[in-house]
């Protein structure tokens, strides 16, 4: 099964650099799907189907809690995980993202081994990691 | 700044640097004047007891090299977007890193910013230069509140 992800970072740097990640880590990946900020995630959202959703926290216009919130009220952050990839280092925000029902969260900057972890961890590590790039064939 | 706070942001310009765009620096070297740099981003960090403000300038050749370490590219696909864009999140991924190694007070990063005019005015905060293979690579300015930190 290859899972669609959902990129948001007001970057663009960083959303490539996160896909390029992902394709490395041997991650299953379906189709990778862009945005600047929350609001352009919802109206994705509106129109994609998503498996996974790795933002940013700190954006213009809808940040990444405000994302979350909508998330919930929408009724679907139970189903769809969200992890954090962010600057923010401040534990008890990070808590209160966990709390929101953000799956984890991984600081910026990252080793590419941290997103591998974190979403084998999140998505298993047979369903969610194709076998030929696992362990052995993971090359960062 | 009442802390000493270059060690700090040595180990984290020195953690961002090495772990995202795969370049060591150097620092201590001497200062080189600031028109050498082309490019310059900026963030701002504030709580209860007021503000700080760090700014990166570049020269154009280490600007272009992590950009294109970054993205994992050449040099000469780096556009003057990707660069800015990539200076951006550098100050942004410091900013955090180094705020998280000063205090325990709880800092709120702003959004980085591109700053235009570059290069900075010399003396207007505490400065810290760094190299890279032997060659000026940039500056670090940090301000508080408006004054020099």
């Amino acid at each position: 099964m290859a899972y669609n992800v959902l990129i948001v970072d007001d970057s663009r740097s960083m959303r490539k650099v996160i896909i390029k990640t992902l394709h490395l880590s041997g991650f299953a990946v379906g189709e990778c799907i862009e945005a600047g900020n929350g609001r352009e995630a919802l109206e994705l959202l509106d129109n994609h189907w998503i498996d996974l959703i790795l933002s940013d926290i700190h954006m213009p216009e809808m940040d990444g809690f405000a994302l979350l919130r909508a998330l919930r009220e929408r009724g679907i952050s139970a189903d769809l995980p969200i992890v954090f990839i962010t600057t923010e280092w401040d534990e008890a925000r990070l808590k209160e993202a966990v709390a929101l029902g953000a799956k984890g969260y991984i600081r910026k900057p990252f080793r590419p081994e941290e997103i591998r972890a974190l979403l084998a961890q999140i998505m298993g590590e047979t369903d969610g990691f194709r076998v030929e790039a696992g362990d052995e064939g993971c090359d960062f | 700044m009442d802390f000493e706070w270059k060690p700090a942001m040595r180990d984290a310009i020195s953690e961002v640097l090495e772990t995202m765009f795969f370049v060591m620096v150097n620092f201590g070297g001497p200062a080189f004047p600031a028109d050498l740099c082309a490019y310059a981003s900026g963030i701002s960090l504030s709580n209860a007891g007021g503000q700080m403000n760090i700014a990166f300038a570049l020269t154009a050749p280490f600007a272009t090299m992590i950009t294109a370490n970054l993205l994992g590219v050449s040099d000469g696909e780096v556009s003057v977007d990707d660069l800015q864009d990539a200076m951006k999140e550098m100050a942004n991924m410091v900013a955090g890193n180094y705020q998280a190694r000063t205090s325990e007070a709880r800092w709120q990063l702003g959004l980085p910013f591109v700053i235009p005019a570059a290069p900075l005015p010399d003396g207007i905060g505490a400065q810290l230069f760094f190299s890279c293979f032997g060659e000026p690579a940039g500056v670090v300015t940090l301000t508080n509140g408006g004054k020099a930190a």
